[in-house]
C-alpha cells in the first residue's frame, strides 16, 4: 500500500461524491439558504436535541445569513482541504476537524429542516476524518472503521430484517411497493414504473422473492467482517443493491457508495513479509538479489525457469545455498502466460508476499503490465536491463505496439528500479526524475579466492556465447593471427566460455583452430555452459578478456551502449574472483569494477598487455591483490541501504512493518 | 486509536438495539425491517400549483422528496402538537437525573413559532414557486386518504390542506 497514492484516491474519490451529493441539493433547493426554513421537526435523535436546545437551528430560521455561513462553510471547507493537501503534499489537522465539525452540525441542521435522513451520509462524516491526520497508520485504521462501518450498514439492516421477522413475511415487498409509492400509484398510472410497480404489487411471491434478495445481498457484507477477499464482489453486491434500491423503491441511497472506496483500497497492517522474484533467462543476476531477500525479508518466492535454476549457483544447489527462498520452477512444457498467470495467482492467495521484483522481463510485457495495474496496492520494483530499450516505442508490428503500451503502463505504475552499474541508474534518473534508481551488483563478492598454481599453460577465457552483437571476434582472431607469430613462452590456452554452436561460432571456431600448435589450444562449447562448468573454468583463468563491441546491437531493439545504458554479464561475473580483466579503453567501469580492468586501445596495445602478463608473474600476483582488496567493497552489507530504498522498506508512507 | 473504534462499534450497537431512539452519529440501519401491515387508510397530498396539479414522475426523485416533504413535516408537526410529548419525555428524563435546570434553560430553543400554522402555508408557496422555477399564483394542497385493499385505491376522503 502507498500512501500517499491511497490517501489522494481517496481524497479525490471523496471530493467527487461529495459535489455531486452537494450539486444534487443545489438543484432541489435543499441547500440551507435555498430552503430558507420555518420550522424543525424532531427526530428522536439526542444529539439533534441538543443542538436545537443550543439555539442554532433557531437563530439559522430567523437570520438567513447564518444560513448562507453554514452553505459557504459546507462548500468551501473541502475545497481548502484538497489544495492545502495538494499544495503542502499533507494534511491540516486543524482544517480536517474543522470540517468533520462542520459536516455534523450540517447533517443534523438538515434532517431538522427537512428530514434528510443521516444514515447514506454517515461515512461522509467517518471518512473526513481521515484527512486529520499525516500518519499512515492512523489514516488506514480510519480507513478499515470505515469499512467495518459500511458493511455494518448492509449487515445490520440485513440483521434487523431477520430479526423482526419480515423476511418472512410473505406479502412484505408488495405491502411496501403499496405504501411506499402511494404517490404514483394513486396518480396518473401511465408510466412504465407504475406499471412495474402495480405488476410487484399484484405478485407479492415474486416482489417478496426481490425483498429476500435484497436481504441476502446484505447478509454478504457480513463476510466482509471476516476476510477481505470478496471485497469486489461485496462492491458489485453494494452497485447492486443502491440500483435496485432506487429503481423499485426510489430511494436514492447512491451517496452511500462512497463506502466502497474502503473496500476498493487494500488498508490491511501487514507485515514486509516477502518478496517475490520473477526471473527468466538471467539468472547470474539473481544471487546478490537472494542474499539481499534473505536478510531483509521474512520470505522470498522465486518465479523462474528450470534452466536458471538448475544453473543458479554453481557451486551448491540453490536450495542449500539460500535455504529459506521457495523456488517455483518453470518447467519445460510449461508456457510461459501459464507460469505467469500461476505467479500472479500466488501473489493474490499468499498475501504476506507484499513485494514483487522483475528480474528479468523480456516477454509477455502487456500482460505484466495488466496485471500490475490490477493489482495497485503492491510494491513492485524492476531490474532493467537495457536502459534505452525500455524507453523506446515501436509501431512495427502487433508485438512492438503491445510492448510499447506495456511500457507506458510500467512508467506508470513502477517507480523503483534495480541496475547493475550506477551509470546505467543515472541514465534512468535523467529520464524518470522521480523514480528510484539503484546500482547493486549481480552477485556479491565473496573474497579470499585462493591463489591458482601457476600452471603449465596460461588460460585465457572470453565469457559469453560466441554473438556478434556483443564481442568482436574477428579482432580476437586478428589478435592472436598477429600474436602468436612470436611464439610466447608458456602454452596459451584459449576458453570460448559460451555457446558457440551457432553457424558464427563456428566459424569463428573454425578460423581459431587454425591457429592451434604446441603454444596455443583452443577450448569450446558446443551448447549451453552449465554454471558449475562455468564458474571452475572462470577461477582456472589467468586472464578474462572482454572483446566488447562498443554498442550492443540487435535487429529489433535500439542500440544500447556498454557500461552506460547496458551491463556486460562481465560485471556480473568480476565477482567470481580476482582476475584481470583485458577490456577496451572505452569501457569505463566505476570503482571497484575498475580496479581489475586492463585497458587497451588497439590490438598492438592488447598484445603489449598480455605480454607483460604473461612475462612478469609478479605483476600479476600484485594485480590480482589489488583487484581483491578493491573488490571488497562488493559486499552485502555495503548495499543493504540500497535495497531497502528500492523495496521502501523504509518508507514511513508505507504502512509495512518488520 | 484502536480502543476509540472499538468503543465507536460498541456504543452503535447498543444504540441500535435501542431502535427507537438514536444518538448521531449512532445511527439506526433498520428501515423497512418490520413487517409492513396495511393501514385502513393511506393518506397522499395532492398539490395543484396554477391549477395544474404535480405528478411524481414529472420530477426527480430529490425534488419530489422537496415537494411533499415539507407538507409530511409540517402535518407531524401539528399532529403531534409540536412534537410536545417528546418534549415531555425529555423533560421527565432530565428531571430524573438531576437535570431539570438544563431542560429550562434550553426549553425557550424547544418549540416551533407559535404563528407557524399562519406562516406555513405562505412559506411552502414560495418554496414552490423556488423549486418549480416559475411564480406559483394559485396553491391547493389536497389530503386524500385511499383504500389500499382494493385493485383500484379507491379513493375515501379528501380535504382542503392548503388552498392560497
Amino acid at each position: 500500500m502507498n500512501f500517499t497514492r491511497d490517501r489522494n484516491f481517496l481524497l479525490y474519490v471523496y471530493c467527487l461524491l461529495y459535489y455531486a451529493v452537494l450539486f444534487f441539493f443545489f438543484l432541489d433547493q435543499r441547500l440551507l439558504s435555498q430552503l430558507h426554513p420555518v420550522f424543525l421537526t424532531y427526530n428522536r435523535d439526542l444529539t439533534e436535541i441538543g443542538l436545537i436546545s443550543t439555539g442554532i437551528p433557531a437563530f439559522i430560521m430567523v437570520h438567513s445569513w447564518a444560513a448562507l455561513v453554514a452553505d459557504g462553510l459546507i462548500v468551501l471547507l473541502p475545497v481548502l482541504n484538497l489544495v492545502y493537501i495538494r499544495l503542502k503534499g499533507c494534511c491540516n489537522p486543524v482544517l480536517g476537524v474543522v470540517f468533520s465539525g462542520v459536516l455534523s452540525v450540517y447533517l443534523l441542521l438538515i434532517n431538522l429542516f427537512w428530514q434528510a435522513d443521516h444514515e447514506p451520509f454517515m461515512l461522509y462524516l467517518f471518512l473526513s476524518v481521515a484527512f486529520w491526520t499525516n500518519r499512515p497508520e492512523r489514516f488506514y485504521a480510519v480507513l478499515r472503521f470505515c469499512r467495518y462501518y459500511f458493511c455494518y450498514v448492509f449487515a445490520s439492516a440485513a440483521i434487523w430484517k431477520l430479526a423482526r421477522g419480515s423476511v418472512f413475511y410473505i406479502p412484505q415487498m408488495s405491502h411496501i411497493l403499496l405504501m411506499h409509492q402511494a404517490d404514483l400509484l394513486t396518480g396518473p398510472c401511465d408510466s412504465f414504473w407504475c406499471g412495474v410497480t402495480r405488476f410487484l404489487i399484484g405478485h407479492p411471491v415474486l416482489s417478496w422473492g426481490l425483498y429476500a434478495g435484497a436481504v441476502a445481498l446484505e447478509l454478504l457484507f457480513v463476510a466482509g467482517f471476516f476476510t477481505r477477499r470478496w471485497d469486489r464482489l461485496l462492491i458489485a453486491a453494494a452497485v447492486l443493491f443502491v440500483a435496485a434500491d432506487m429503481w423499485l423503491m426510489r430511494i436514492p441511497y447512491w451517496t452511500l457508495l462512497i463506502g466502497c472506496v474502503t473496500l476498493y483500497l487494500d488498508v490491511r497492517p501487514r507485515r514486509a513479509g516477502g518478496i517475490v522474484i520473477y526471473e527468466t533467462t538471467h539468472h547470474e543476476n539473481l544471487p546478490g538479489l537472494l542474499d539481499l531477500c534473505g536478510v531483509h525479508f521474512e520470505k522470498t518466492a522465486v518465479f523462474l525457469r528450470r534452466l536458471s535454476f538448475d544453473n543458479l549457483s554453481g557451486d551448491m544447489d540453490p536450495q542449500r545455498r539460500w535455504p529459506g527462498v521457495l523456488f517455483v520452477v518453470q518447467e519445460e512444457g510449461v508456457g510461459n502466460r501459464v507460469f505467469i498467470v500461476r505467479l500472479f495467482r500466488f501473489l493474490r492467495k499468499d498475501r504476506g508476499y507484499t513485494h514483487l521484483h522483475l528480474s528479468t522481463l523480456d516477454s509477455n510485457w502487456l500482460l505484466f503490465a495488466l496485471y500490475l495495474f490490477l493489482s495497485p496496492d503492491r510494491q513492485v520494483s524492476m531490474t532493467v536491463h537495457a536502459v534505452n530499450d525500455y524507453f523506446t516505442w515501436s509501431a512495427a508490428g502487433v508485438k512492438a505496439v503491445t510492448e510499447s503500451l506495456a511500457k507506458w503502463m510500467l512508467h506508470r505504475r513502477i517507480g523503483h528500479y534495480l541496475f547493475f552499474l550506477p551509470g546505467m541508474a543515472e541514465q534512468l534518473r535523467r529520464r524518470m526524475s522521480d523514480a528510484v534508481a539503484v546500482a547493486i551488483p549481480s552477485r556479491f563478492y565473496r573474497g579470499n579466492v585462493a591463489q591458482r598454481p601457476e600452471g603449465a599453460a596460461f588460460i585465457i577465457v572470453i565469457p559469453g556465447s560466441v554473438d556478434p552483437h556483443r564481442r568482436d571476434y574477428p579482432a580476437v582472431i586478428a589478435f592472436f593471427r598477429q600474436f602468436l607469430t612470436q611464439a610466447p613462452l608458456r602454452t596459451i590456452e584459449l576458453v570460448l566460455l559460451g555457446n558457440s554452436g551457432s553457424d558464427y561460432g563456428k566459424d569463428i571456431v573454425a578460423q581459431l583452430r587454425q591457429f592451434e600448435s604446441g603454444r596455443f589450444r583452443l577450448t569450446v562449447f558446443d551448447g549451453y555452459v552449465p554454471e558449475d562448468e562455468y564458474e571452475r573454468r572462470y577461477a582456472t583463468a589467468d586472464l578474462i578478456w572482454a572483446p566488447l563491441q562498443p554498442q550492443k546491437t540487435s535487429d529489433d531493439r535500439p542500440p544500447e551502449v556498454y557500461g552506460r545504458t547496458i551491463a556486460s554479464g562481465l560485471t556480473a561475473d568480476l565477482q567470481l574472483g580476482h582476475t584481470p580483466v583485458l577490456a577496451p579503453d572505452w569501457l569505463m567501469l566505476p570503482l571497484p569494477y575498475s580496479a581489475a580492468l586492463i585497458p587497451y586501445s588497439s590490438l598492438e596495445k592488447a598484445g603489449e598487455m598480455l605480454r607483460k602478463v604473461l612475462d612478469e608473474p609478479t605483476w600479476r600476483q600484485a594485480l590480482s591483490t589489488s583487484i581483491d582488496h578493491a573488490f571488497l567493497a562488493l559486499r552485502r552489507e555495503n548495499y543493504d541501504a540500497d535495497f531497502r530504498r528500492l523495496t521502501r522498506l523504509d518508507d514511513s508512507t508505507l504502512t509495512i512493518t518488520r | 486509536m484502536k480502543g476509540i473504534f472499538i468503543a465507536f462499534i460498541v456504543l452503535q450497537i447498543v444504540v441500535d438495539l435501542a431502535h427507537s431512539v438514536t444518538i448521531f452519529p449512532f445511527v439506526h440501519y433498520g428501515m423497512f425491517s418490520a413487517p409492513a401491515l396495511l393501514p385502513d387508510s393511506l393518506a397522499v397530498y395532492r398539490v395543484t400549483v396554477n391549477g395544474k396539479p404535480l405528478v411524481q414522475t414529472d420530477y426527480r426523485i430529490y425534488r419530489w422528496d422537496m415537494i411533499t416533504g415539507p407538507l409530511i413535516a409540517f402535518d407531524q408537526l401539528e399532529n403531534t402538537h409540536d412534537f410536545a410529548f417528546d418534549r415531555k419525555k425529555l423533560k421527565e428524563y432530565l428531571e430524573q437525573t438531576g437535570c431539570g435546570g438544563l431542560y429550562r434553560w434550553a426549553e425557550p430553543d424547544l418549540t416551533n413559532s407559535s404563528d407557524i400554522g399562519r406562516l406555513f402555508p405562505r412559506w411552502y408557496r414560495q418554496h414552490l414557486s423556488r423549486l418549480l422555477g416559475y411564480p406559483v399564483d394559485s396553491l391547493r394542497v389536497d389530503r386524500c386518504w385511499y383504500d389500499p385493499h382494493g385493485d383500484d385505491f379507491q379513493l375515501l376522503r379528501k380535504e382542503t390542506y392548503i388552498n392560497l
